[in-house]
């Protein structure tokens, strides 16, 4: 059978080489979009492959890589794993194809959104820890730079409050990692081999591990009280930087948190303690987004409002939760990303994001507008959306593992829903004053717009595309 | 013993080397004794290179050892100074001067991994410091201070070498590091013990542990920058490897003790390298204070006091001699344009594109991030330090590297702001170097699993280790 993720990882290696090379930001761009373009199709490929070819879900691509410490370059093409490979290819492209409102010298930006999406695939299909750990650093590296070469306003202060969260939980990831392997009965990275065997590591063993884990996917979820470097992060990093930030870099956590919760056999104990924390973070969330005025903000605060929801799918330890919150990590990453698109487009048009100055987008920019409209019925869970499907299933398992408790958090979605409605009523829809555009919207983003919404249609009105991957 | 002209050749390349430094000094042609010695260097890189990938094991004139574990550190001392050797070549004006004493000094470095006994050790460590003082002194006036320095460090360690030697005497009759691993033949006592930190005491003061450290960022800074790099590549590496191989050999039956001293002495020194690191201005200074957090990492492997943690020390010891250099070049290139500072140093990138991507990567290795050769070294140094039950060591290890971050993020996000000065040409050949370096930097972070299998044969070469 075709190694297909080795195949797509090839290309994406391939696609940071040829989008550095180039000399001027045109090519560069052309490039890294045919590169990244290609890493799509192939990721559609592995979701095709992954629901008609037999035998071909769940097997394990691997080269010997450090043999002293049984260490594979081992990828596995699981269901989780094909749809946030998925999620990855589709921003990545996205984030090629849009526009930034500083454009000059960005050329090495485009490497870097390839590096990005290298790290992020190689990250999702990662079948040990060792290779997951390497992948997670060199994203947030990326990301970094993505921050602190390219970004405007307080970019520096950001991208360094930004490196300070991220390399404390990379501390703390390498540390529980290797703590891992040295306390597993054959010493080893492999998740099945750890997942098969946890229940004999010793508990205090397991629970320290467990905290440790947990703190470090918090900070990158982002969940209250690690959560302090995203509205800066979010709001100086380029556009391309903050889709890709906030839809696929804010999944690692997430999908680490998946792991983590399926991986140690001590992770039920918790459980109910991952739901508070996640609740507590999505309300927090919740009303700090209305206090913000800036949309990049508001976004921000938006996506860890689903971060916390997200935990709490993770900590239901049920199918249905475990599913929806893969679901809402698929459809969070393509609302989030298309709202950072949006927002990019009108930075461009109107040079402003303050919604407080912002007023009738729809007249100027009527693509953009409804495009605004479309992510927020995304993110609020409307049908016919990716993210109603997600949200009830996220539900259905927290109702049914934490009782009515579960339903709780879900006026954390209604709070901010309520304010983003209220956003869109007063600086996109109303005409009753209209700012005056300053230039149009770029045709790269109104085709960015035109992707991420309709694969956020696509998944709403079919889920058995993917949820199909769970029952073959 | 077999006869082998591969074994031989290389006492035979070291003489060569000196006898041409002599010759070089009479004719005073500087391309050709830069040929000659890079011929030699590479002669003995080759050849130790091919003693590794064979596995040799020989014992020359009953003094010079060839193991798995001298290949090992020949072939990375042989191209560090081929490294060392272009970059004087293109950095000072009385290369010919400079490359008779360098041949010198070369033996000295290339003996301490072969040597078999004690006495080989001292006077190899002699022949290697005593050069190295000369080499700070020739640049003039204004080296006076650190040559001062440096002098009175070596002559303090190794007379705590000397002493240390006397006090293990008794035990070890021979001087031999072979016998004594082999015999055995301690009873615990005070003495010996004594030894054994003064032992430390004269190697940690070339290697730079804490706290016979502080001369490292005087000499380091006020030295040329091609010294520095000699400096901090070689001969500190050099100490840590007569460090490694006396506590292996001579004091295998210790394990319990060294570890205690090393741990104490990695924790300490690794804080005193990363907080000082933070303070600094010059970015040369902050590069010394960043050398020094290094050696306490290599410590942590020594702490470990297994198979394993040798292993990671040897490995990171690798790593970290083509980092620190890397790091010496670039620094020491643009020095030449009136670069110090770390403002100095903003929009870097935009005067010239290599040096400000390599320092970065060189950085990012030196804080430990994948897929770089420096964090491999570091995940086998604190994973050993957590297989012996240092489970402290390896947090407070762990915890450095995040200090760390701080300073070269500082760096970094300075090089990657706006210029508007004029930009920086560096020659082809110095683009060639940087590359290499890179490259080696990257490829055995990328693959480093023939890396890890050497270090792995040298770390269970040394006797003591099964």
């Amino acid at each position: 059978m075709l190694p297909l993720i080795f195949l797509i990882l090839i290309v994406a290696a391939f696609g940071v080489l040829a989008a550095y090379a180039p000399r001027n930001y045109a090519t560069a761009k052309r490039l890294a979009i045919i590169f990244s373009g290609i890493v799509l199709v192939l990721s559609i490929v592995l979701v095709y492959y992954g629901l008609e070819v037999h035998g071909f879900l769940n097997s394990i691509e691997s080269v010997s890589y450090i043999s002293q410490f049984g260490i594979d370059l081992a990828f596995t093409a699981a269901p989780v794993q094909i749809i946030l490979i998925l999620l990855a290819a589709i921003v990545s492209l996205c984030a090629t194809i849009v526009k930034s409102s500083k454009f000059e010298n960005s050329k090495n930006l485009y490497p870097l959104i390839m590096l990005f999406e290298l790290s992020a695939i190689g990250l999702f299909a990662s079948g040990n820890l060792f290779i997951f750990y390497i992948f997670w650093d060199v994203g947030v590296i990326a990301a970094y730079f993505m921050i602190s070469s390219f970004g405007q306003g307080q970019a520096k202060h950001a991208a360094n409050a930004y490196l300070v969260y991220s390399i404390f939980a990379s501390a703390l990831l390498l540390f529980s990692i290797m703590m891992i392997y040295f306390y597993t009965p054959v010493h080893s990275f492999s998740i099945s081999y750890i997942t098969a065997h946890s229940y004999m590591i010793p508990q205090g063993i397991q629970a320290m591990i467990f905290a440790l884990f947990f703190i470090a996917f918090m900070v990158k979820m982002p969940i209250f009280p690690f959560h302090s470097w995203i509205s800066n992060a979010y709001a100086s990093a380029p556009t391309q930087g903050s889709m890709v930030i906030a839809g696929v870099l804010s999944k690692f956590g997430a999908y680490g948190m998946l792991l983590l919760f399926s991986m140690l056999s001590v992770s039920s104990d918790f459980s109910k303690y991952a739901f508070a924390i996640g609740g507590i973070s999505a309300f927090y969330a919740a009303f700090v987004a209305m206090r913000q005025a800036d949309l990049k903000k508001i976004a921000a605060y938006t996506s860890m409002v689903e971060a916390g929801i997200i935990l709490i799918g993770i900590a239901s330890l049920n199918s249905f939760g475990t599913d929806g919150a893969i679901y809402l990590m698929l459809a969070h990453g393509l609302v989030i990303a298309l709202t950072f698109a949006i927002i990019g487009g009108i930075e461009i048009a109107f040079g402003e994001r303050n919604i407080s100055v912002l007023k009738g987008v729809v007249k100027d920019a009527m693509g953009s507008a409804y495009s605004f409209l479309i992510a927020v019925f995304a993110s609020t869970g409307i049908p016919l959306t990716a993210g109603f499907i997600a949200d009830v299933l996220v539900f259905i398992g927290a109702i049914k593992s934490f009782g009515i408790y579960g339903i709780i958090p879900l006026f954390s979605i209604m709070v901010v829903g309520f304010y983003l409605y209220w956003v869109v009523n007063r600086s996109f829809l109303s005409t009753k004053e209209t700012s005056q555009s300053i230039s149009k919207v770029p045709f790269e983003a109104t085709a960015a717009y035109v992707l991420l919404a309709a694969s956020i249609f696509l998944f709403g009105v079919f889920p058995s595309i993917l949820m199909g991957l769970f029952n073959v | 013993m077999v006869f082998d002209a591969t074994y031989y050749s290389i006492p035979a390349l070291m003489f060569a080397l000196v006898l041409f430094g002599l010759l070089s000094l009479f004719h005073r042609n500087k391309r050709v004794a830069f040929a000659a010695t890079s011929i030699l260097l590479a002669g003995i890189f080759a050849a130790s290179l091919s003693n590794m990938a064979y596995g040799s094991n020989a014992l020359l004139f009953s003094a010079y050892s060839i193991s798995p574990f001298s290949s090992y550190l020949l072939v990375l001392f042989s191209s560090i100074f081929l490294i060392i050797n272009w970059f004087a070549y293109s950095s000072a004006s009385d290369y010919f001067k400079l490359n008779f004493i360098m041949s010198v000094l070369a033996i000295g470095i290339f003996t301490v991994p072969m040597a078999n006994s004690l006495i080989t050790i001292i006077i190899a460590i002699e022949l290697m410091s005593a050069p190295t003082i000369l080499l700070i002194a020739f640049g003039g006036k204004r080296y006076a201070e650190p040559a001062t320095k440096m002098f009175l460090l070596s002559a303090i360690s190794v007379s705590v070498l000397a002493f240390a030697i006397a006090l293990a005497f008794p035990y070890d009759v021979t001087l031999s590091l072979h016998a004594a691993s082999t015999a055995n033949p301690f009873n615990s006592g005070y003495l010996l013990m004594l030894s054994l930190g003064l032992f430390v005491v004269a190697f940690g003061t070339e290697a730079a542990l804490f706290p016979f450290n502080f001369w490292i960022p005087d000499v380091y800074q006020g030295a040329p920058s091609h010294i520095t790099a000699m400096i901090a590549g070689l001969n500190k590496k050099v100490a840590f490897i007569a460090l490694i191989e006396v506590l292996f050999t001579l004091f295998a039956a210790y394990t319990g003790t060294i570890s205690v001293i090393l741990s104490v002495v990695a924790i300490l020194t690794m804080f005193f390298g990363n907080l000082g690191a933070m303070t600094q201005t010059s970015v040369k200074r902050m590069f010394a204070y960043s050398s020094i957090s290094q050696a306490g990492y290599i410590s942590v492997g020594i702490a470990a006091a297994n198979s394993f943690g040798i292993e990671a020390s040897l490995f990171q010891i690798f790593a970290h001699s083509f980092m620190i250099v890397g790091a010496f070049i670039i620094i020491g290139l643009l020095e030449a344009y009136g670069l110090a500072t770390v403002k100095d140093y903003s929009g870097l990138s935009r005067r010239n594109g290599l040096a400000a991507a390599g320092l970065t990567i060189i950085m990012l290795s030196l804080a430990g991030i994948p897929p770089l050769i420096g964090f491999v070294g570091k995940f086998l140094l604190f994973s050993s330090a957590i297989s012996s039950g240092l489970i402290a060591l390896a947090i407070i290890g762990i915890l450095n590297s995040f200090i760390s971050i701080y300073y070269y993020g500082r760096l970094i996000s300075s090089m990657y702001g706006a210029s508007d000065q004029r930009s920086i040409a560096l020659t082809k050949s110095a683009y060639f170097v940087i590359g290499a370096i890179l490259a080696v930097i990257i490829a055995f972070g990328v693959y480093p699993e023939p890396l890890i299998i050497a270090a792995k044969a040298a770390a269970t070469s040394l006797a003591g280790f099964a």
